[in-house]
């Protein structure tokens, strides 16, 4: 199910703050879904959608920086963009460097806000787009039989059929029709594509020499 | 340095004037009963320099007339009162003589008395300035330290300073640079200097600052004369100093108007934040095609409910520096200004401000919490420096006065030359979130009143008579403690 209208998710123990950027997002056209602690929201169901976190640095009790290292073990891979009462310029650093899309302490200007989020979800779509694209030439990869497979990687390596043949014991015309039937299965339209799509599923081996 | 060349350096001091004697007697004799016809009295010039040694300028007139009344004595026993003859023409050129030797005498001793004059003025000034002389003649490997050096490598005053020596109680991290910059010296024989420090044997730690000048002797052989100069009084006191900012930045931090500061910052920006972004949501609903009014009422509820939040945290604070507990400590008021002084003092030098204090002697002690008045003292100050921080230099200067008022109470007065206030702040400088500063939060002034009033005393301000502003703060006097004052 995939519902591709983006959806921003807002964790905030204010009630004020919570209400009013949730208000704002929702002027601008977003998904909003707001909760009052990290808990909440893991407990709750995500869309599978573009999304967004907006997320306050000083929760009780748990540290936004170290939601942030949690997500990343749990595999969420969900832009943030952190919003605080405070912040000093260390935090403020390693938020970026841990990869969160901006830090903007309050009052911030609303604009700011809406320029983070949307920069955060457009982040998201490409790398959901990305990430289907790999798990497609995953899928076509498993269609493959073991020799087809074989053939393949070696083709991308740069061998003529020739020297195919002979590395795997078997005759160029079974190598033509291997490769033919491996191009075909993976939708690639040329030995470039080919050997894109092998370095893509990371299964290159060296030319020979 | 101590080297002089003295006469009696041979011969024991306690013996001189017997020697003296003992030779005066043996011309005396010689004179008057040898049969030679020279002029042995001349040799009483040797008694005259002699006498040069343990005399003073009195004592060796005296002696010097003394010889020459001797000469004339053995003259007349020898030869009566032949004046024509050539035995007085002998008498007279040996007068002459112990003449001429007392004359050089007495010059030398008066050179001699200079010299040492002036050496006990170079001496006493090396003490004064903790800088010591040295002359380091690099050919021979020689070294003679003045007293004052010998002070500030506390080696005893009998040593012979040797490069080894002074290697050793340099500072072991410092030692390498040291030998390298000596080591330079030598070989390129220019004038040089090094900031260095020593490691005394007990354990003391010393900065010096040396500077030495090079210069070739007739000899041939090359010196340096320089100075060194115990700086551990100023590193010290900088230290001193950054540990006073440090103090300063803690005491911010950590007491009543600090903390106060940064929870009002946390506590009202939150309501704040959500006003701005409900704003700016609202002016989007309005925008919408079609204007989204019920969205756009629902945000002004908002706002309206968080701008009342944000007047309730500031209500609420101002009532809780109200009862705050205030501790009653009997203290001196002057006492109290001179270390928020103290501290505030480098603030001033780097602002270019001017503080000057007039603290009256002998006021009354006051009953109060000592902390938080010197935060409010603390925040006037601050303020007024900051206030002047856009006028030319020189035409900032902040005075800190401390009086009785008329009506037997202490006052405190900050006073500076900066723009001062508007007729119409004066009274409204003291309200909460009034600022003129453009990053001000509104709130220093109105807590320092809270606290003064929680003390029964009064907090105001008064434009200075040229320009600039004048706060005033009155604490009521200790009325168990009126007989008590500040000179006890």
């Amino acid at each position: 199910m995939s519902d591709d209208k983006p959806t921003v998710f807002v964790i905030d123990d204010d009630q004020s703050m919570r209400e009013s950027v949730e208000s704002l997002l929702r002027s601008v056209g977003l998904n909003v879904r707001v909760f009052e602690t990290t808990q909440a929201f893991l407990a709750a169901e995500r869309p599978d959608a573009p999304s967004c976190l907006v997320l306050d640095v000083r929760l009780p009790g748990v540290s936004g920086l170290d939601f942030q290292n949690e997500l990343s073990k749990l595999q969420i891979a969900f832009p943030i963009v952190f919003i605080s009462g405070h912040g000093d310029v260390p935090m403020t650093v390693r938020a970026i460097k841990a990869g969160a899309i901006e830090f903007l302490t309050k009052p911030f200007r609303d604009q700011d806000l809406i320029d983070a989020v949307q920069l955060g979800i457009e982040n998201d779509r490409k790398r959901r787009a990305e990430d289907l694209a790999l798990s497609d030439l995953n899928a076509r990869l498993e269609s493959l039989s073991p020799r087809e497979r074989e053939v393949m990687i070696l083709v991308a390596s740069g061998r003529m059929n020739k020297q195919i043949a002979g590395e795997l014991d078997l005759s160029e015309v079974t190598v033509k029709v291997h490769r033919g039937s491996a191009m075909r299965k993976m939708g690639a339209k040329s030995v470039a594509d080919l050997v894109r799509m092998v370095d893509r599923l990371g299964l290159g081996v060296p030319a020979s020499s | 340095m101590q080297k002089r060349f003295n006469t009696s350096d041979s011969i024991h001091p306690m013996l001189l004037p017997f020697v003296a004697a003992a030779l005066a007697a043996t011309i005396f004799i010689f004179d008057t009963f040898s049969p030679f016809g020279m002029a042995v009295a001349v040799l009483y010039v040797i008694v005259v320099l002699i006498s040069a040694n343990f005399c003073d300028r009195r004592g060796l007139l005296m002696v010097s007339l003394g010889c020459a009344a001797l000469t004339f004595l053995a003259f007349t026993v020898s030869h009566g009162v032949e004046y024509q003859s050539s035995s007085f023409a002998r008498c007279l050129v040996s007068l002459a003589a112990i003449a001429i030797a007392t004359i050089l005498a007495m010059k030398n001793k008066a050179t001699e008395n200079a010299l040492r004059r002036s050496e006990a003025y170079l001496s006493e000034a090396q003490r004064l300035s903790h800088t010591g002389s040295f002359g380091w003649n690099v050919d021979t490997g020689d070294i003679l330290w003045s007293n004052e050096t010998y002070r500030i490598f506390a080696l005893d005053a009998s040593v012979l300073p040797t490069l080894s020596i002074i290697i050793d109680r340099v500072h072991p991290d410092d030692r390498d640079d040291v030998r390298k910059a000596l080591r330079r010296a030598e070989a390129e024989r220019r004038n040089w200097h090094l900031e260095h420090r020593l490691l005394l044997p007990d354990g003391t730690i010393k900065f010096v600052n040396v500077v030495a000048h090079g210069s070739d002797l007739t000899s041939g052989q090359f010196e340096f004369v320089g100075a060194i100069m115990d700086e551990t009084a100023t590193k010290r006191a900088e230290l001193d100093l950054s540990q006073a900012r440090a103090n300063l930045a803690h005491v911010n931090r950590v007491t009543t108007l600090g903390e106060m500061s940064a929870s009002i910052a946390h506590e009202v920006a939150q309501p704040i934040g959500a006003i701005v972004t409900n704003a700016g949501a609202g002016m989007r609903w309005l925008g919408a095609e079609p204007p989204e009014l019920d969205e756009t009422r629902k945000v002004l509820g908002r706002i309206l409910k968080d701008g009342n939040r944000a007047n309730e945290v500031i209500t609420r604070i101002r009532a809780m520096s109200r009862k705050m507990p205030t501790r009653r400590d009997t203290v001196s008021i002057n006492s109290l200004v001179e270390e928020i002084v103290a501290l505030v003092r480098a603030e001033a030098e780097r602002g270019h401000v001017t503080l000057q204090l007039a603290l009256a002697p002998d006021l009354p002690l006051v009953a109060c919490d000592r902390v938080q008045v010197q935060q409010v003292i603390l925040n006037l100050i601050v303020n007024s420096i900051e206030a002047m921080s856009a006028q030319h230099d020189g035409q900032r200067r902040l005075e800190v006065r401390s009086l009785l008022d008329a009506t037997g109470n202490v006052v405190v007065v900050v006073a500076d030359t900066g723009p001062g206030f508007e007729a119409d702040q004066i009274d409204r400088i003291f309200d909460a979130f009034f600022t003129t500063k453009p990053q001000g939060l509104g709130m220093g002034l109105a807590i320092c009143r809270s606290i003064i009033e929680a003390h029964d005393g009064r907090l105001w301000a008064e434009p200075g008579q040229d320009g600039g502003a004048v706060l005033q703060l009155l604490l009521p006097v200790d009325a168990g403690d009126e007989k008590r004052s500040e000179s006890e």
